[in-house]
């Protein structure tokens, strides 16, 4: 071969592989530009510049959210336990539906722990257990946790859950017991590992989670542009769970 | 014959210390173990001085600050120490030869971790198991 | 400061004795039973859930630790407002107002999740929980009324030096001891029924109503196995001081209906306790309004029964039935109205939202109850035999009757 067409050959090998390169980028970036959630490294405490919430399209929910409802089910092994009446079983999450009485327009929606930022249930917890983490996730401290209920009497969205049975068997990543109250804590376990929570992944189409003090975080954007609603938006409790189309 | 009643009483009181011993019970061997024995020594004498205050503490700062260090995991005790459930067994916190239970059941101390942890490994084959 | 009445332990009849311990120990071990039930199989075997969280224990044991701030109000009016007539009663109102206390948080405790961990519970706080704050409340409540007791009983100069100070710091104990229980339910912004200032009076009027009647049937009854003398001066006071309380009540009462029917959002919960006909609105009207109150108050002003001492027990005895009727109006019928998460709509759900809960009291619920009950008559009369509490003679001529 002449040195003239070596050139040639490299040139267009480079340019090829720079092709390749730059598509092989494409493909990657839009996991790390998009990605919503970053995984915490496991020695760090939750930081309070995030505060991790939720948008629920309602409109786009088929199902009222009973697949959202099925996914935290799995994940977090309740619903099924075996001694507690209808009325005792927990619920994480549940399907409302309301009718208004004007309009006769009816809408259904999943109402969970609203993770409000002035939550009642933190208030009035005499032990501490309710508390409120750095990053606005509201959780119960099952260890310090006396069973009880007062949060259960504070909360507007009836969203806690009294635990009134022995279980077994309990999801590691999601410890439940008897005598201690619980209720949606956002999937703190996969939040801190830089995943979504189940109900998010099984809606994904009609759900958003994110970080509410990023602007840049692809909730923040979606509030700032089309604003959202809270239920009991009256109480001033500044929900981390939002809806559209309530 | 009244100097021989002490030495009587002396007597029964060391009949009845005899159940006493001061040796841990015999522990179930762990499903995972350490590269080399100095490091299992070392880990066997830190965790039976220690465990009690890690997982007091450690469980705190998990929980409140979500600082979620592999090492201090209760999974990962769990995971080492509890064989997962297979079709033939399934090892619970209710039965005397689980990990923790030993030591506790021959101390008579009650734990009540397991009323909302996991006391087992999830299972890692897909073939249904006992419950 | 005292009179010259004396007192002098009541010494009640050994099989008599025997008889009333064994009656209230009965009832005490069954509460002992239900706690050791609830606790190893789980709250599934009470008529609490998720909607219904606090049901019967939680009705008798407020209504314990009510009286008992109530009851201890008859040494206040002895120390406070030196009414002489009272004065001999003191010792054994704050024995009364200690045992009740002791009664309630008994039932209180035995009926929380985690009744082991009620360590945590006296030393973790959060401050901003009024739950946390009634926790300190209760347990100053009883050493202030041990040292006020103490005050009237050691004839030391250091003890009685301590009286008024004692019988002050009491007083004012007391009033913010029942404005934090008022407050339990007055500061939860949730419930339709609950988040009303109003609470924290309405419970301090409540707690004169029911310490004084239970005071009233624990000293007639007293009196009675020790065989001490009642005059007609102090059953009429207790008589007028139940009547004007039972009047504050019903007045609190409706200033608080009245006002929330001008509300509209609060038409739908007093709809369903004012007329809905459930079990609750009974309840209201015919437990805690007529029996509670105004079959009362006639038992307590109408001229022929001034002297009657049937009477005023009949009163007492339908004024603690009243007043159990209204705290279970307020505790369960509050839970039972549905939480309002969209006005103006029909709510429904899988989990009761929209719908009126319901509850039924199980057994074990109703045991530990009367557990408390029997705990609290059962430290009076054993504290009564042995202390001198009883004063020798309430007669007329050896009370002085000027205010």
């Amino acid at each position: 071969m002449t040195e003239q067409s070596d050139n040639l050959i490299d040139r267009y090998r480079r340019r090829f592989l720079g092709g390749l390169a730059a598509s092989a980028a494409m493909v990657v970036a839009p996991g790390v530009i998009l990605r919503e959630v970053q995984a915490k490294p496991d020695e760090q405490a939750a930081s309070h510049k995030i505060r991790w919430g939720m948008l629920i399209d309602t409109n786009k929910l088929d199902d009222g959210g009973e697949a959202m409802i099925t996914a935290c089910k799995n994940e977090h092994g309740w619903g099924n336990d075996p001694h507690a009446s209808a009325a005792q079983q927990a619920q994480w999450v549940r399907k409302v539906t309301f009718k208004d009485a004007l309009t006769k327009h009816e809408t259904s929606l999943p109402v969970m722990c609203q993770h409000c930022e002035t939550a009642p249930c933190v208030d009035v917890c005499p032990t501490g257990a309710s508390f409120k983490r750095a990053d606005g996730i509201v959780l119960v401290d099952k260890h310090i946790c006396i069973g009880c209920r007062y949060c259960m009497m504070a909360c507007p969205y009836k969203a806690r859950s009294f635990v009134h049975e022995h279980l077994e068997n309990q999801k590691p990543q999601s410890p439940r017991g008897i005598g201690t109250v619980e209720s949606c804590n956002l999937c703190v376990h996969r939040v801190d590992k830089g995943e979504q929570p189940a109900c998010i992944e099984a809606a994904s189409h009609a759900a958003v989670f994110g970080d509410l003090n990023d602007p840049d975080s692809a909730i923040s954007k979606a509030l700032s542009k089309y604003g959202a609603q809270q239920i009991r938006a009256d109480l001033g409790l500044n929900t981390g769970v939002r809806y559209w189309g309530i | 014959m009244m100097f021989l009643r002490p030495f009587a009483l002396l007597t029964l009181f060391a009949a009845l210390l005899v159940g006493c011993d001061s040796q841990p019970p015999e522990l179930m061997s762990a499903v995972k173990s350490f590269a080399t024995k100095e490091q299992t020594a070392v880990h066997v004498a830190e965790m039976r001085r220690n465990h009690m205050h890690l997982l007091m503490h450690k469980r705190d700062e998990t929980m409140h600050q979500g600082i979620r260090t592999p090492k201090y995991s209760l999974h990962g005790c769990i995971d080492c120490h509890v064989p997962a459930p297979t079709q033939q067994r399934v090892v619970k916190h209710t039965d005397p030869e689980h990990f923790c239970v030993t030591c506790h059941l021959d101390v008579a101390v009650k734990v009540d971790c397991f009323q909302c942890h996991a006391d087992r490994p999830t299972p890692t084959t897909t073939e249904g198991v006992k419950p | 400061m005292t009179t010259q009445a004396f007192f002098r332990e009541l010494k009640i009849d050994s099989p008599c004795l025997l008889g009333i311990l064994a009656v209230l120990g009965a009832f005490i071990a069954a509460a002992a039973i239900a706690f050791f039930y609830v606790e190893h199989h789980g709250h599934y075997v009470t008529g609490m859930n998720n909607q219904v969280v606090w049901g019967m224990p939680h009705v008798f044991a407020i209504f314990l630790i009510v009286a008992a701030s109530g009851a201890a109000n008859i040494g206040s009016l002895g120390t406070v407002f030196n009414k002489k007539i009272y004065q001999p009663l003191g010792r054994l109102s704050l024995v009364v107002a200690m045992a009740l206390l002791l009664g309630g948080l008994a039932v209180l405790v035995l009926d929380l999740g985690h009744a082991d961990r009620l360590i945590i519970a006296m030393t973790y706080y959060n401050f901003k929980s009024i739950f946390a704050w009634n926790i300190l409340l209760y347990n100053g409540f009883l050493v202030i009324m041990a040292v006020y007791l103490w005050s009237m009983m050691d004839r030391r100069k250091m003890a009685k030096a301590s009286y008024k100070p004692a019988g002050y710091i009491g007083f004012i104990w007391r009033f913010i001891l029942t404005t934090g229980t008022g407050s339990i339910f007055g500061f939860l912004v949730a419930r339709q029924y609950y988040d009303a200032a109003i609470l924290a009076p309405l419970f301090i009027a409540a707690s004169y109503v029911f310490g004084t009647a239970l005071f009233t049937l624990v000293l007639v009854s007293l009196a009675k196995l020790g065989q001490r003398e009642l005059g007609s001066g102090i059953h009429n006071r207790l008589r007028y001081t139940l009547a004007i309380f039972i009047v504050l009540v019903l007045f609190f009462e409706m200033v608080r209906h009245v006002t929330n029917l001008y509300a509209t959002e609060h038409h739908g919960v007093e709809a369903y306790i004012l007329s809905s006909g459930s079990k609750i609105t009974w309840l209201f009207w015919l437990g805690q309004v007529v029996l509670g109150s105004l079959l009362p108050l006639l038992l307590l002003w109408l001229p022929q029964f001034s002297n009657s001492q049937k009477a005023l027990l009949s009163a007492a005895g339908l004024a603690i039935v009243g007043g159990l009727a209204q705290l279970y109006v307020i505790i369960i019928g509050g839970q039972l109205y549905p939480l309002v998460l969209f006005p103006n709509a029909e709510v429904s759900s899988r989990y009761f939202d929209g719908v009126v809960a319901n509850y039924s009291a199980s057994l074990p619920e109703i045991a530990l109850g009367l557990g408390g009950f029997a705990l609290a008559l059962v430290l009076i009369v054993i504290a009564a035999n042995v202390l001198r509490l009883m004063p020798v003679s309430l007669a007329d001529p050896a009370v002085t009757t000027d205010q």
